[in-house]
């Protein structure tokens, strides 16, 4: 390759690192604030009226978050969990759930090009009352 | 071959590499982290287990807790009785129990089955191994595995059997501050003659360590540990448990309600801690605000919100601050040195990054002292992957070949390459941190610490340290091997045991000479040997079996009985040595009378517990002195053996003179040994005036008591 190519794509890489870091970090942001609507919308008093507009920005965020081909969100209830992308944060019984499966999303997880930026922080059933 | 250094630590583990032509060092990532969690636990899904090491094991363990094994590296090699193993059941959740078939080391339970600790390390250690050969994209086949350097003669080879079971060839166990000087000596250019103190301040422990470095002619650095100390429930987490209290205190005084039992409130608050933590490294204060966190008394969710100055977190600190410095100060009492006799003061551990921590370090030794351009996290790892890459094998001092470090004879010679060097050594000697010894008898005295390897003492050493002791149970000889400083064996620690019956033709009355050597691994050869007879035994210690029994206490009233004892044994001894003495080698008789003048002094002057040795002592030659001993004993029975008994008695206490007058050593001693069996048969009926020569269990006795 010709010496001045080689720079170029030297500088191309390098530029495509910086982007995907600042992406990577940008991804983390908008996810740490679903998160806090999450617990907004989760504690807000009942029949509230924001309730329906918190919803509707979280929807509007997370579509988003998902319409990129390359962020992949993890966490949501009634999934079941595993070691390599969730952290459990505690266990309960719940009532006609296998054990290991998602009662309640603590933190979002997120993978961003196939890499897990981090594990989605979960409340999960100990099969306990599966049979229930 | 891939070689890689591994910093096995006891709450996270971190492994680099070395290229020695660009003399550059690296950290591998494992599983996309170049800090490991150390901990094992285990998925159950669909009737399957599947077992999780490091950041996923992590996860899992509020899951799974009885199953999650965190901080091993506690265990290992330790017995079950420990303090340390008993402190580590009480903060942990998953089940410690003794090991299987009177083994008395710690053991795991991982799904309800038992697992050496070893065995647990060796799934991290694998698992290290494998994230690196991912990394590497090369299969790793040898490494060298940093240990504290307080880990004893068990711990070290609890931790190579580790290695080895993850499949390594392990070239070294090398101490954590050894480690530390290495990645820090390839990148100083002034060394000469320093003395480096090591102040490693882990997640979990902190290990202060103080070295010797010199450079030889060739300009290579040596290194020795001369000296540590230590906390090993002292570390940065415990800097974050204090933040989480103090959360939780704000919690209690604001909103009268206590947030500590609900795992989702501490989760969320442990991470707030760790971030403030962080930030406060490098500004004046950190607010943390947990939006919605706990249940209020009205059973809506409150927040908090509140802030920490650095001032109030250094005030939190400082006392486990203050005790590291205490500790050093011990360190340095110990070698009569002040904070202005060390050189070089290294900052090892990710608490060590804390500004309160650091500065008062340097407010300690004087700032120029205190290294930082050393990654604090990073260095024991990459000193030990210098030392992996620049071994290449190990030289036979026979004929230089260079063999595998997996080697036990040369290829080429088939010499031991037991007390071979490295090729390519770096010149590292680590030094023992205690005296290496056995349990022996001295007079009466059966709790007595024989030190055969010093303190101190260099390895590989070029040669064994030999000790001569006596048998004191005919054939048998038990050997515990401990660790420490005290006199006392029970004081020290018990490593393991050597047991063994001698030959039949080896005289009981022979010397045994006890060989140890320390190879460069700081494992232990040991040589048993008697001399002037071709029996020489090489043994390994075994570490599972059952400890020594306690020393039972002296009975009550016992120094009056000793004097009284005394006097009779005296006397005993006197009419002994009137009676036998054509039957003892001369050597044996000048023996017994100097033992006889020095008990009549002992009568008149001596303490209780002198009394006590030298009433050992007296029985030592009334019952072990060969065929006149056989003899004494075989009389006094005689007068009690009636019919059959008495004439066969008599018939071989007769054989045994005649063949003793004639010379013929050979039918002496067959004749001895059935007058035993004879003896041993009628006392079993009823001889009680002859009193017992206590027994040791094979235990040896040292010749100069």
């Amino acid at each position: 390759m010709e010496p001045h190519l080689a720079g170029t794509e030297r500088r191309l890489l390098s530029e495509l690192t910086r982007l995907d870091l600042d992406t990577e970090t940008l991804v983390e942001t908008l996810v740490e604030a679903l998160d806090r609507l999450d617990l907004l919308d989760r504690h807000l008093d009942a029949g509230a009226r924001e309730t329906s507009e918190v919803r509707a920005i979280t929807a509007q965020l997370s579509s988003a978050l998902a319409a990129h081909g390359a962020v992949e969100l993890i966490g949501a209830r009634g999934e079941r969990a595993a070691p390599d992308t969730h952290h459990v944060v505690d266990v309960t019984d719940a009532a006609g759930l296998e054990a290991d499966t998602v009662v309640k999303v603590v933190k979002r997880g997120v993978r961003y090009r196939g890499t897990q930026l981090r594990p989605a922080a979960v409340v999960v059933s100990s099969g306990k009352g599966a049979q229930a | 071959m891939t070689a890689i250094g591994i910093d096995l630590g006891t709450t996270n583990s971190v492994v680099a590499t070395y290229d020695p032509e660009r003399k550059r060092s690296r950290l591998l990532t494992v599983g996309g982290e170049r800090k490991v969690p150390s901990v094992v636990s285990v998925h159950r899904r669909d009737g399957r287990d599947e077992l999780l090491v490091g950041r996923n094991a992590l996860r899992w363990a509020m899951n799974d807790p009885e199953n999650t094994i965190l901080s091993v590296k506690r265990l290992m090699g330790r017995d079950f009785t420990d303090p340390a193993v008993q402190e580590t059941r009480r903060q942990r959740s998953y089940r410690i129990v003794p090991g299987p078939d009177d083994d008395p080391r710690a053991h795991v339970m991982l799904l309800d089955e038992v697992h050496a600790p070893a065995a647990v390390s060796a799934f991290i250690l694998e698992y290290l191994a494998g994230g690196a050969a991912q990394t590497l994209n090369a299969p790793v086949t040898h490494a060298v595995i940093t240990v504290p350097a307080y880990f004893e003669e068990a711990q070290r080879k609890a931790t190579q059997e580790a290695g080895e079971r993850a499949g390594l060839v392990v070239k070294r166990i090398i101490d954590e501050p050894t480690a530390a000087a290495i990645a820090f000596g390839y990148e100083a250019t002034d060394l000469d003659r320093r003395r480096v103190l090591v102040y490693d301040l882990g997640g979990g422990t902190f290990d202060i360590s103080l070295l010797n470095a010199t450079r030889d002619r060739q300009g290579q650095p040596h290194f020795q540990v001369i000296e540590f100390n230590g906390d090993t429930w002292l570390g940065g987490d415990d800097f974050d448990a204090l933040i989480v209290e103090r959360i939780i205190d704000w919690v209690r005084t604001n909103a009268e309600t206590d947030p500590s039992g609900d795992p989702e409130f501490m989760f969320r608050a442990k991470e707030a801690a760790e971030e403030a933590k962080r930030w406060l490294s490098e500004h004046d204060s950190a607010d943390i605000l947990l939006k919605y966190a706990y249940e209020t008394a009205e059973g809506t969710r409150g927040d908090v919100a509140m802030s920490l100055t650095r001032a109030e977190f250094e005030a939190m600190i400082e006392p486990r601050v203050d005790r590291t410095i205490k500790l050093i100060r011990t360190v340095l009492d110990e070698q009569n040195l002040t904070s202005y006799d060390i050189t070089d003061v290294l900052l090892v551990g990710g608490a060590t990054l804390i500004p309160k921590v650091y500065e008062t370090v340097e407010e300690f030794f004087g700032k120029d002292k205190v290294r930082r351009d050393v990654d604090p996290m990073e260095c024991v790892a990459i000193g030990a992957a210098i030392l992996a890459n620049t071994l290449h094998g190990v030289r036979c001092q026979s004929c230089g070949t260079v063999n595998d470090e997996s080697a036990d004879a040369c290829a080429e010679c088939e010499h031991s390459l037991v007390n071979a060097r490295s090729a390519g050594d770096t010149h590292v000697h680590d030094v023992t941190g205690m005296a290496l010894g056995i349990n022996a008898v001295k007079g009466s005295h059966r709790d007595t610490f024989v030190p055969i390897i010093p303190r101190n003492t260099a390895y590989p050493m070029g040669e064994p340290i030999r000790h001569s002791f006596a048998l004191t149970d005919g054939k048998r000889i038990r050997v515990p091997v401990y660790e420490g400083d005290s006199m006392r064996a029970s004081e020290n620690r018990e490593q393991g045991v050597i047991e063994y019956e001698l030959p039949q033709e080896i005289d009981v009355h022979s010397r045994v000479d006890v060989a140890f050597m320390f190879d460069r691994n700081r494992v232990l050869h040991v040589t048993i040997t008697v001399p002037g007879t071709d029996f020489e035994l090489h043994e390994k210690l075994r570490f599972d079996a059952p400890r020594t029994p306690p020393v039972p206490p002296p009975p009550e009233n016992r120094d009056t009985a000793d004097s009284t004892d005394l006097i009779f044994a005296q006397e005993m001894t006197t009419e002994f040595l009137c009676d036998y003495e054509q039957y003892l080698d001369p050597p044996q008789a000048m023996k017994i009378r100097a033992d006889l003048d020095l008990a009549q002094q002992t009568i008149l002057f001596a303490e209780p517990a002198e009394r006590r040795r030298m009433l050992s002592v007296l029985e030592s030659d009334l019952f072990n002195s060969g065929p006149a001993s056989a003899l004494l004993l075989a009389d006094h029975a005689a007068e009690r053996a009636t019919g059959d008994e008495a004439i066969r008695l008599n018939q071989t206490i007769a054989s045994v003179k005649n063949a003793h007058r004639e010379g013929r050593r050979s039918v002496v001693d067959e004749q001895v040994r059935y007058l035993r069996v004879l003896v041993s048969a009628i006392r079993n009926q009823d001889v009680p005036e002859i009193p017992d020569a206590e027994d040791y269990a094979g235990l040896l006795r040292l010749l100069d008591s």
